[in-house]
């Protein structure tokens, strides 16, 4: 695919691993509190991974419906539902990448600098898939870092370096 | 870059990522689509006893109807049914396993199966592809009488014999020492699904999606076997010009992967157990043995 090694998520299977520290009253939410509580912001998370708000809800309607075969057995689901979000936003990037390549599509240059939320847009379509979920989740989700890593499936000081590299990537792309 | 530059870069980017963030717009009937989605979705078997009583008394017919197919056909035609017949699985007609003993590559062949006669799904006459469900039984996959069915609707929720118990025919299994896996199928939100049983027939194990199409994509799952030993596999989809899926270790191990019909337009499932060692890389390859797609960790995907 073209993707540095470092780049790359881990296609790990969401399955009951815990991912950040539960909140206190995770083991007392039903799932329909944990829709009320974390849909929305799962959206916002997924169209900043992905771009489109459309893409966005599917894929976060996708990882509930995964969350409900397992939520019995899940101590963090937010944790749950970040980890498949992200996973799920890598892999319709790949689906786009394997797309193109079957269907000899050339996927149209987003035109930037319309706006200024099309201009963060585009700063963040030209990270790696991982640099972009790091800048996410630790700017918009306000994730630490630890939180961070475990989601990605990698270690602490990978996401530092993804970080370190997409802020300089994006020095260049956000005019100040 | 300093950091003072990332100090400054900092809050704008959080005030940016903010401001996208204020954009997103929610479907209200999102909570509705979901619960349509967790509707649809593949059931356990919950099925009362007077269904599972009607599921044995199916599973004897079919067994009896499977018997007599296979004595009507010639050797090249004989489908190994691993005690579970179906006419929607693409069973093989051999396992070719070979060690090696004077190199230190080991590879283990399971050959695609292109034996099967009935209902393999997006090949022949007699199958039936389904957008939804792909190899859903309910469509008449598993009815040798309604061959080349197309099924439109959801799997029943308990499931009848010979399919597992989220109600859908296993599409391709794999028999070793202490373990049967079986792999179903089916598509949802533009994505290729598959669940995992084992290391026994109906003991669910795992799911996983990938967005359809891929070249080669798999995952890794590890299963205590019948035999209290720990099992590990590797399962997923490739294009149907695939002849073979190897897994292939550091240190050069190998086992070829049993590869499944084409359950869906040029997507094939594969399954295959894990060879000693550390995982390097999956790899395709046609049928005359050149490289189609070559994947590693961590992503196991791609290739093309």
């Amino acid at each position: 695919m073209g993707l540095e090694a470092a780049d790359r998520i881990e296609a790990v299977d969401v399955g009951p691993a815990l991912v950040a520290p539960a909140p206190p009253s995770a083991a007392s939410r039903s799932f329909e509190d944990v829709y009320r509580d974390d849909y929305a912001r799962m959206v916002r998370v997924a169209h900043l991974l992905t771009g489109s708000n459309e893409t966005a809800e599917d894929i976060v309607q996708d990882a509930f419906v995964k969350l409900y075969d397992r939520f019995d057995t899940l101590g963090d689901v937010s944790g749950y539902l970040y980890r498949a979000v992200v996973n799920s936003c890598w892999n319709r990037h790949r689906h786009l990448k394997v797309v193109e390549r079957l269907q000899h599509l050339t996927v149209p240059a987003t035109v930037a600098g319309v706006s200024e939320i099309d201009e963060t847009l585009s700063a963040l379509r030209i990270l790696a898939p991982r640099r972009r979920a790091v800048v996410v989740l630790r700017y918009y989700a306000d994730l630490r870092l630890e939180e961070i890593a475990q989601i990605l499936g990698c270690r602490l000081g990978t996401v530092k370096s993804a970080l370190h590299r997409a802020l300089a990537e994006l020095k260049e792309a956000i005019p100040r | 870059m300093s950091d003072r530059d990332v100090l400054d870069l900092e809050p704008e980017l959080r005030r940016r990522l903010g401001d996208v963030a204020a954009t997103t717009t929610t479907d209200e009937a999102a909570w509705d689509a979901i619960q349509d989605r967790i509707a649809a979705r593949p059931a356990p078997a919950h099925g009362s006893r007077r269904a599972r009583l009607l599921a044995v008394v199916a599973a004897a017919v079919l067994v009896v109807v499977a018997a007599v197919a296979l004595s009507h056909q010639d050797d090249s035609d004989k489908i190994q049914t691993d005690n579970t017949p179906s006419t929607t699985i693409d069973r093989t007609t051999t396992t070719d396993r070979t060690t090696s003993t004077n190199r230190t590559t080991t590879s283990t062949t399971s050959r695609a199966g292109s034996t099967s006669t009935t209902g393999v799904p997006g090949q022949g006459p007699g199958g039936g592809t389904t957008p939804e469900g792909g190899v859903n039984p309910a469509g008449g996959g598993t009815d040798p009488g309604a061959g080349g069915a197309t099924a439109t609707t959801a799997p029943p929720a308990t499931a009848p014999d010979n399919t597992r118990q989220d109600g859908r025919v296993p599409v391709v299994s794999l028999a070793g020492s202490g373990y049967t896996m079986e792999l179903t199928a089916w598509q949802s939100g533009g994505s290729n699904h598959l669940n995992v049983f084992g290391p026994t027939t109906d003991a669910y194990q795992t799911t996983w999606s990938w967005p359809n199409p891929v070249c080669l994509a798999g995952l890794r799952v590890e299963v205590a076997g019948t035999d209290n030993a720990t099992h590990s596999f590797f399962y997923g989809y490739v294009t149907a010009d695939a002849a073979e899926v190897l897994i292939v270790t550091t240190g050069g191990l190998s086992t070829s992967a049993r590869l499944g019909p084409e359950v869906f337009s040029g997507q094939r499932p594969w399954i295959g157990e894990e060879p000693p060692g550390q995982v390097d890389h999956l790899e395709a390859r046609d049928g005359s043995g050149g490289l189609l797609y070559n994947v590693a960790a961590p992503t196991w995907d791609g290739g093309c």
